[in-house]
């Protein structure tokens, strides 16, 4: 039938076969990850990605500083240096909520702007990769839509938009 | 006491809150100082605090009303705060603070321009001066 030189059928079925396996390894081991920042607003879930995020901080009293927008809740000391504090709820057009236990101040950077960021809780840091990242609904409010990734997730069964924090810095410098 | 280049090396200033804030004003601004119920005086072209810097719809009073007269020599004016808290207090220039980025570019004139402590509380510098001719 074949010469002895010639490998076998099932042989050369059973290499391709192997040859696809360590392709997909290789391409699942080459798959970015990212660590998300989960947190709640409201009663929906949002993430920052965890490289934009330097510390995420208890809630502490903020000083009012006047002249702001209402956006801007204040400013806070980290160590001796002053950070604004930002309302996500207001900046997204959410209705406002008092800071409660479970509040937190993410202190988020890009480029040269770092700021605090109030949300009503940090649910978790989780990794993800960035193929399990779909396209947001359709009908997705158009105030998340101006700060989202053009992305999200699952977490806990519940769809979580990830924010992008530069376009939250752009916002505010607008 | 000057350094190099007249960037002095501490400042004195007069505190005073309004509003829970506390702000910090340097002594060399002030020219002087009248009783709150003087602010109907025509002599003295005097505003309100929050007049000119907004408080994000805050409810504001004046327990004891002290109008900071600025040492101007060109116009005579003033501005009305709370009853200062302390006078003269050494700033060193090394324990003040910028303000946040976010902040700085909301206005060019933005006349809040550094954060201190006094007493374990946070002040806010207020250069009154570029509070006078700030637009609310």
């Amino acid at each position: 039938m074949t010469k002895d030189t010639e490998k076998r059928k099932s042989d050369r079925i059973l290499e391709k076969i192997r040859n696809r396996k360590e392709k997909n390894k290789s391409t699942e081991a080459e798959e970015e990850k990212n660590e998300l920042v989960i947190f709640r607003l409201a009663e929906d879930y949002y993430a920052f990605f965890g490289s934009d995020i330097n510390e995420i901080l208890p809630y502490e009293s903020v000083t009012f500083v006047p002249g702001c927008p209402e956006y801007i809740t204040g400013i806070i000391n980290v160590r001796g240096d002053i950070e604004s504090v930002l309302d996500l709820h207001r900046l997204m057009g959410l209705s406002p909520a008092e800071p409660t236990k479970q509040s937190r101040i993410i202190i988020g950077s890009k480029g040269e702007i770092r700021s605090g960021i109030l949300v009503d809780s940090v649910e978790d840091v989780i990794s993800v990769s960035m193929s399990s990242v779909k396209r947001p609904i359709a009908t997705l409010d158009k105030r998340i839509k101006d700060f989202s990734i053009g992305g999200e997730t699952i977490y806990e069964e519940k769809y979580v938009s990830i924010l992008d924090i530069e376009k939250i810095f752009e916002k505010m410098q607008e | 006491m000057k350094s190099g280049n007249n960037v002095p090396d501490e400042i004195r200033i007069l505190t005073f809150c309004i509003a829970d804030t506390c702000f910090g004003a340097d002594m060399e601004e002030i020219g002087g100082m009248l009783p709150g119920d003087r602010a109907a005086d025509r002599e003295y072209e005097i505003f309100f605090f929050h007049e000119k810097i907004s408080f994000a719809g805050k409810h504001i009073t004046y327990r004891a009303p002290m109008i900071l007269l600025l040492n101007d020599s060109e116009r005579r004016r003033g501005i009305c705060v709370d009853q200062p808290a302390d006078m003269n207090i050494v700033i060193p220039i090394d324990s003040i603070r910028p303000l946040p980025p976010l902040i700085t570019s909301l206005s060019s004139s933005f006349p809040l321009w550094g954060v201190t402590e006094v007493n374990k509380q946070t002040v806010l510098l207020i250069d009154i001066f570029k509070l006078m001719d700030y637009g609310r």
